[in-house]
Formats: structure tokens, sequence, C-alpha cells
């Protein structure tokens, strides 16, 4: 795996239900990205 | 419970993650109701939480998906020590049977370490994520 091109244009749902796109979380910075398995 | 001990064990070290600057964000698959239920019990100190009810996210980045991975013996003994830990779960807000990881990415896309959770109870240690990021942005 070398690079996020495939996650890059996928979205997330924030509080509000608007969807984000997943590759803005690392445009300016590094990000840990944490996938959980539900909120529970 | 092992979504909350995940979440109790890395939102303490939220900081630190800062420190390098990095951000953390936490994505789970329930409803955005449940995000915002979740939010309002655990109050998290991450950069964002978010939620993938379609779990492309999860899908497209291998992330593991099994009955037996939420309910074998691995999963049975690691539900044990959460119990212990005082990690009690609330109900099942998204799909039983989805398990998690972890990617770190920098800005250029490029994805230095990845952890791909095997079962219910298995997940990164905040500290070997920490070390990982340490020697990306080094």
């Amino acid at each position: 795996m070398s690079d996020a091109s495939v996650l890059a244009p996928l979205t997330v749902l924030g509080a509000d239900g608007a969807p984000v796109a997943l590759g803005t979380f690392w445009a300016d910075q590094p990000v840990v990205l944490v996938w959980i398995r539900h909120y529970g | 419970m092992f979504c909350r001990e995940q979440v109790a064990r890395l939102s303490p070290r939220a900081d630190e993650f800062r420190a390098l600057g990095a951000a953390l964000h936490v994505v789970s698959n329930g409803t955005v109701q449940h995000l915002n239920w979740f939010m309002e019990d655990t109050e998290p100190d991450f950069d964002g939480s978010w939620t993938d009810p379609s779990r492309k996210s999860y899908d497209a980045a291998g992330m593991l998906r099994g009955r037996l991975r939420t309910l074998g013996p691995k999963a049975a003994a690691q539900g044990l020590r959460a119990a212990r830990g005082g990690h009690k779960q609330k109900g099942v807000k998204g799909d039983a049977w989805q398990q998690g990881g972890v990617w770190i990415v920098m800005p250029d896309g490029s994805v230095p370490w990845t952890y791909t959770n095997d079962n219910a109870g298995d997940h990164a240690d905040p500290d070997t994520i920490l070390t990982a990021l340490k020697a990306a942005v080094a």
C-alpha cells in the first residue's frame, strides 16, 4: 500500500449529516485515521 | 464495549498526536444519530468524529468483516479484558461484524503505516501508533 488515493474521494458524515471527503483530512497535515467497529 | 475501550485509550492521547503535527480523526459506521449519541456519551477529544454508514471506506481500506471476528474465541477473551476495564457496551449501533483499523496518511497521500484489526477486541495500541507517527514525520 503506497497511497491513499483509494480513500480520498470517499465521504463520511459529520454530526450535522453533511458529507465530507476523506481526502480533506490530510490535505494540510498528517492524519491518524481510525476506523472503530461501531458506536455502541 | 471494544469501541468504547478504544476511544477511551485514544482520546486522552490526542494532544500527543497534535504535538507531532497530526490530526486524529475517528470513523464508525452507525447512523448520524448514533454518532451524535456516542459523542455526547463519551465526549472524545478527537479532531473529527465521523460515520460511514455505507462502510465504503472500510472496504477501500481493507478492513476485515465477519461473524467469527466479532464472536470468536479471541474476541471473547479480549471482551473480558475490556469488561474488567469498565468498558460497557450500550447496544450495537452500526454493523456488528465490521472490524476497524488505523491508517497514517501524509499530506502527499502516502500511507507510511497501517493496522488492520483482526477481531473485535484487537486494536492498535496508542503507543504503537505514536511510534509509527514519529517515524513518519521525522
